[in-house]
């Protein structure tokens, strides 16, 4: 009689060592009480029935979320960070503007809560009060750090377009890390490459512009998806729909719908919660209470 | 954001109910189009890629399958991209920027869909096929046509990304060589009020003005000339931080034109502008006795540049032929 898997262990240890030979897969396929294929069946045909056993694992056990495969493809570390801060870099120093939204809209409110001057769209008048400061305020957080002797001229521009290519690089690695775990490094490979090179990211990657955040998030949100880390991916994606876009929902809708199966309702329902009060209403209170309500007891002029 | 969601879903409010589609409405195609010039080969194929791997994955045998992380999960991974895809086509108005979040899951499902077909040209119709040499032949094939569509997707986002600088790197370099005043120069001390150690003006090239970050220290808040646009530009804010909360004037939600915003040529020490061939107006830039040019730099002409191709991408030797470019420049008032 073969021996029941008796712990959780020894079904973990079941599921992860894939057997060599058909001796071996008998054995495993005994352990996880399947049925073996006719005699004289061939080496595939024992993976097959392998493969759709391990799959379903018994109740109560759950498989573990990642994956236990670790890369050994070095190039999706620090070069692949190093390349791709490279290519974004150059863009921050010379890519145009794409669009003037992202001038009135953006760069000019952060150019008024850092100097005091700048352009103001009807977006940013409190009668319509469409915008968040608090989303330009972050921003200015990353120039704040700097020391003032710097920031003369235009450098503030170009110095958070550099801190956007480190964000934009960096998001990007780790995405390609998680796209390598849960789909293996030749995929990954190629997406390092078609998104280090392509022309839509070398524009996109460096603008000042909610878009621009929602695909950072999305990337991040991504990332934590592919390995198994739901709770941090939902969250990445409460900060895109509730900071920067709502319309970046839909991206996040099959996260979310995997999320609820593979954590339960509450779970999810706890993650929206938690990202509602600190991405959705303490925005929207420091809006309302420091900036475009920052006046409320004067006389209006 | 709540008032966000509101102006754009409900239509403002307002009483006219048009919300973003006051920003201009673009077809179908748009996003297709746009799609292929910032990708090009990896928006095609990305596109493709949930019917793909619905196609390719079964023929995988279900080890290989399994060490891709599964069906669905692959499938999952690229729907997301569908849905928000669905969304945006569906809405009129449209903008280049709004796609940028697909860009990610378009390499993502790109990628998956040339790993799956690599292995299943490799192995899986191989393994029917039986014979070696053949197998060694057609996965050969398969490898050589991955680093041909790898190698010719470099070229073109390369070609592009080239393009974008070259032809529409101007305004950047320009208004980064705006010059610096001490006092308030000659020209403009005559006229009234507390001024500024100098003003710069812009006119129809208002869009591409980079930022207040790029006017020198001292200097007054960009003054608009009225050039052909119609609807409402931004003005400067009051003064920090009464700017934040205070009620501007001369503000509306419907994109109308506010004729306060417009300042007089005369008032300027500094202009930036583009000479255009297809412009009906002389721009300040061609009248040498007034205005002395400080820094230029060239800036592609689309009207006049009638190849689409050598316009989108650079190709060394032919988009320069091609191309018509104007000269983007800042000139200053002489004294």
């Amino acid at each position: 009689m073969p021996a029941k898997p008796q712990t959780i262990n020894a079904y973990k240890v079941a599921l992860l060592t894939k057997p060599q030979t058909i001796n071996d897969y008998k054995v495993a396929l005994l352990k996880l009480r399947v049925g073996l294929p006719p005699k004289n069946a061939k080496l595939e045909e024992y993976e097959k029935r392998w493969i759709e056993a391990t799959a379903a694992a018994p109740p109560g056990v759950r498989k573990p979320a990642l994956p236990a495969m670790q890369t050994r493809a070095w190039w999706l570390g620090a070069p692949a960070f190093v390349a791709l801060l490279a290519v974004r870099s150059l863009a921050a120093a010379t890519a145009p503007i794409m669009d003037c939204d992202e001038t009135f809209n953006y760069w000019e409110p952060l150019s008024y809560l850092l100097r005091g001057t700048g352009m103001q769209t009807w977006e940013y008048s409190p009668e319509f009060a469409l915008r968040s400061w608090v989303y330009i305020e972050v921003h200015a957080l990353v120039l704040r750090l700097l020391p003032a002797t710097l920031l003369s001229g235009a450098n503030p521009f170009f110095a958070l377009r550099q801190a956007l290519a480190i964000l934009c690089a960096l998001s990007e690695t780790l995405f390609c890390r998680a796209v390598a775990r849960r789909f293996g490094v030749r995929p990954a490979t190629l997406v390092l490459v078609f998104s280090g090179a392509s022309s839509g990211m070398f524009h996109a990657g460096v603008a000042l512009l909610p878009s621009t955040t929602c695909m950072y998030c999305v990337l991040l949100g991504y990332a934590a998806w592919l390995s198994g880390r739901h709770r941090l991916g939902l969250m990445a994606g409460c900060l895109a729909v509730l900071l920067a876009w709502p319309f970046v929902a839909p991206m996040f809708v099959p996260m979310g719908l995997h999320a609820l199966a593979v954590l339960g309702a509450a779970s999810v329902a706890l993650c929206a919660v938690g990202g509602l009060l600190s991405f959705g209403l303490l925005p929207a209170l420091l809006d309302g209470y420091l900036y475009y309500g920052a006046g409320r007891y004067e006389p209006q002029p | 954001m709540a008032n966000l969601l509101l102006y754009n879903v409900l239509g403002g409010g307002g009483s006219e109910g048009e919300g973003a589609n006051l920003y201009g409405v673009e077809d179908y195609t748009f996003y297709v189009r746009n799609l292929l010039l910032n990708l090009n080969l990896v928006a095609l194929l990305g596109l493709g890629s949930g019917p793909l791997l619905a196609l390719l994955l079964p023929l995988l045998p279900p080890a290989q399958r399994a060490a891709r992380g599964g069906y669905t999960h692959q499938l999952l991974a690229v729907s997301g991209m569908y849905l928000a895809f669905g969304v945006f086509q569906s809405m009129d108005h449209k903008e280049e920027r709004f796609l940028t979040m697909l860009y990610p899951t378009l390499c993502l499902g790109a990628a998956l869909a040339l790993d799956a077909a690599l292995s299943v040209l490799s192995d899986g119709v191989a393994a029917a096929a039986g014979h070696r040499a053949p197998r060694r032949a057609l996965a050969a094939a398969a490898r050589g046509g991955v680093a041909l569509f790898v190698a010719l997707f470099v070229a073109l986002s390369a070609s592009r990304s080239l393009a974008l600088v070259r032809h529409y790197g101007a305004p950047l370099q320009v208004w980064s060589a705006l010059p610096t005043y001490s006092a308030p120069p000659a020209a403009t001390a005559s006229l009234q009020g507390s001024l500024p150690a100098m003003s710069a003006c812009v006119g129809k090239e208002w869009y591409r003005f980079p930022s207040s970050f790029f006017l020198p220290p001292g200097a007054g808040p960009l003054l608009w000339l009225r050039a052909g646009f119609g609807g409402q530009l931004p003005q400067p804010f009051a003064e920090w931080p009464r700017g934040l909360s205070a009620l501007p004037a001369h503000m509306n939600d419907r994109n109308r034109d506010e004729p306060s915003r417009y300042s007089e040529l005369d008032r300027c020490d500094v202009v930036v502008d583009v000479e255009l061939r297809s412009q009906a107006e002389p721009s300040a830039v061609a009248d040498a006795a007034t205005w002395e040019r400080v820094h230029c730099a060239p800036f592609l002409d689309a009207a006049a540049s009638t190849s689409t191709l050598a316009r989108a991408f650079y190709i060394p030797g032919y988009s320069d032929k091609r191309n018509v470019f104007a000269e983007y420049c800042v000139v200053a008032r002489r004294s």
